[in-house]
């Protein structure tokens, strides 16, 4: 079941920017205001220095988002470089339950046009969001 | 709350003058139907889905009356020869004629309108047969000629509603316990399980120990007049003369509604498993009956409400078939899903329906699923809704879902349903 939204098609240039072409730390994406489209919000320029903290201070507490982050870690065996694109639904418990429902049923639309994707988060507080716990099952595939 | 006085036409001319009405949300619960009107915050309507009829209004000729009667003043009036009884069976329509009677109602009385002139979304249980879906969508189309239709799962709806595509969606109602794996926005239909240990079995249990106790359990109905007495004294009250000669149905159906009432105040889940000694200086809680009559319950209000997670405390329905404690479902659920997507569930638990607002049932499910789960595994409930919604959650999505310019081009219309027939809703209601 879905919500039968369209993804914009600035969305999927974002994404390869990101993915491909490795431009961008992260991209935010929103819903449009008439809720027709989802869109793009942010687009972070790589840069030296990144934190995490950097990305996840950019979630709104009280509204909905999706993001993609070109996520980089040291892998535990043997300390090898690692980069990988993680996929993030931000759906804070108090946004209002309208844009819960909206994320909710509009992620599949968006990350059917999404490839190459390496892990998925469903974050509902910043809890979900710990990045040891990424890096931990990131680097358990 | 859903105020059943309020007529569609002032609400029109109120609150949406000129706005254009969407659609229409059912959402069918065995207890309960909740109706109302796509994007609104609430359902207009929350009318028991126990319907009332009149088995002799054949004979009768009586054409001032009608056959049926809903609502829950209509229904709970004492007549002669009129039965009570639901539509559905295991969470599923299986009356079809009482279910038209309601919908007939639901638009003649209730949102006062055409019913061809609005689409209809409705939820229906993760379960539900292929048979039933079509029959349904048959109705809608052939009988109330909608212009579209939606079926929606509930646990879909409730778990969308929280912003989660992948959830577990744990609904204790009154018939039944289901535990409902959700994936991706998908239900996974393969790791259901449901259990006949709800709300209803913790009526039977109050019954028990009420008549144990050698309370009278006179019904509302039946009482004409009450003094006040003292804790533990003989009530002193008059019963009503004259009654009509009710069904028993009807006055099970009375008793049912004194035992929810008593439930709802008295039973407790405890915090950990029940032990007499424990719980012999919790803190007591007086009720009073339909009669007058009062007393403190103590330690019994914790045994009840330990029966949901420890079956073997049932008195009534013990080595009963099928009564899984709602911890076990969970697991067992889990259990039956992919290894891959289990820490996914875990950590998405959403509890709803009615008898999970019995005081303690949250903290209760989560202690024993922290015991129980490997500790690798991140648990994590979601409890945040408040009280209110956790009885509408499915209602809320299905109400957003319908309202939503987007979501238009999912609908079954009319002419697919006519070029298709009705097994279209498999595949567009998937
Ligand atoms: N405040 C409450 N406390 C305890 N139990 C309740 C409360 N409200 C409703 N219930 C119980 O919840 C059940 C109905 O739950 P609901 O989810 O509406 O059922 P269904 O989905 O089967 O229609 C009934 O057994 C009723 O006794």
């Amino acid at each position: 079941m879905s919500s039968g939204i369209d993804v914009n098609s600035k969305v999927l240039e974002a994404y390869n920017a990101l993915q491909l072409q490795h431009n961008y730390k992260y991209v935010i994406f929103k819903l449009s205001d008439d809720l027709k489209q989802i869109e793009v919000e942010t687009t972070k320029k790589n840069y030296d220095g990144f934190a995490w903290k950097d990305f996840t201070d950019q979630l709104p507490p009280c509204d909905v988002r999706y993001a993609v982050v070109d996520f980089h870690f040291n892998k535990k065996s043997d300390g090898a470089k690692q980069e990988k694109v993680i996929f993030v639904h931000w759906a804070p418990d108090n946004a209002p339950i309208k844009r819960k429902m909206l994320i909710a049923s509009s992620k599949d639309a968006l990350k059917r046009k999404l490839e190459g994707l390496s892990l998925e988060v469903q974050a509902n507080d910043m809890s979900d969001l710990l990045e040891e716990e990424i890096i931990a099952k990131l680097d358990r595939t | 709350m859903a105020n059943s006085n309020l007529n569609w036409s002032s609400v029109c001319g109120g609150l949406y003058s000129g706005e254009e009405i969407g659609a229409f949300v059912f959402d069918i619960g065995s207890y309960s139907t909740r109706l109302g009107v796509a994007g609104e915050d609430l359902p207009k309507y929350d009318i028991p889905s126990a319907v009332a009829y009149d088995e002799n209004y054949e004979e009768k000729k009586d054409t001032q009356k009608s056959k049926y009667s809903f609502g829950d003043v209509e229904i709970r009036v004492p007549r002669e020869g009129v039965q009570i009884q639901t539509f559905l069976e295991d969470g599923m329509i299986s009356n079809w004629d009482l279910f038209e009677a309601l919908v007939d109602h639901v638009y003649a009385k209730k949102f006062c309108a055409a019913s061809n002139e609005y689409p209809v979304l409705m939820s229906e249980p993760s379960w539900n047969l292929r048979a039933k879906r079509e029959k349904v969508t048959e109705i809608m189309f052939e009988k109330y000629e909608i212009p579209g239709f939606y079926l929606a799962k509930s646990a879909l709806l409730t778990a969308f509603a929280s912003g989660r595509p992948t959830a577990l969606v744990v609904d204790v109602g009154s018939k039944q316990t289901s535990v409902v794996p959700v994936y991706e926005g998908y239900v996974l239909c393969q790791g259901i399980v449901r259990s006949t240990l709800a709300g209803d079995t913790l009526i039977a249990e109050s019954q028990k120990l009420l008549e144990t106790m050698n309370i009278d359990l006179a019904p509302i109905y039946t009482v004409k007049s009450k003094d006040p007495v003292g804790i533990n004294e003989q009530p002193k009250w008059t019963k009503k003369t004259n009654l009509p000669n009710v069904t028993p149905s009807y006055h099970n159906k009375m008793l049912y509604d004194l035992l929810c009432d008593f439930n709802s105040q008295v039973v407790q889940i405890p915090e950990t498993s029940y032990d007499d000694s424990l719980h012999d200086n919790a803190p007591a809680v007086s009720y009073e009956f339909p009669t007058g009559f009062n007393s403190e319950f103590g330690n019994e209000r914790f045994r009840i409400g330990e029966c949901l997670f420890d079956p073997r405390q049932l008195q009534v329905m013990r080595n009963a078939q099928g009564m899984l404690s709602v911890s076990l479902a969970v697991t067992t659920c889990v259990g039956m899903c992919d290894v891959d997507i289990r820490s996914n569930l875990y950590s998405s638990v959403i509890v709803t329906g009615g008898t999970t607002m019995l005081n303690g049932f949250t903290d209760r499910l989560q202690y024993e699923l922290q015991r129980k789960i490997p500790p690798t595994l991140k648990l994590k409930m979601h409890n945040s809704q408040p009280n209110i919604q956790r009885r509408f959650s499915a209602w809320l999505g299905g109400s957003i879902l319908g309202s939503l310019g987007c979501f238009h081009q999912l609908w079954i219309s009319k002419q697919e349903y006519e070029e298709g027939g009705k097994n279209c809703v498999e595949r567009k209601c998937p």
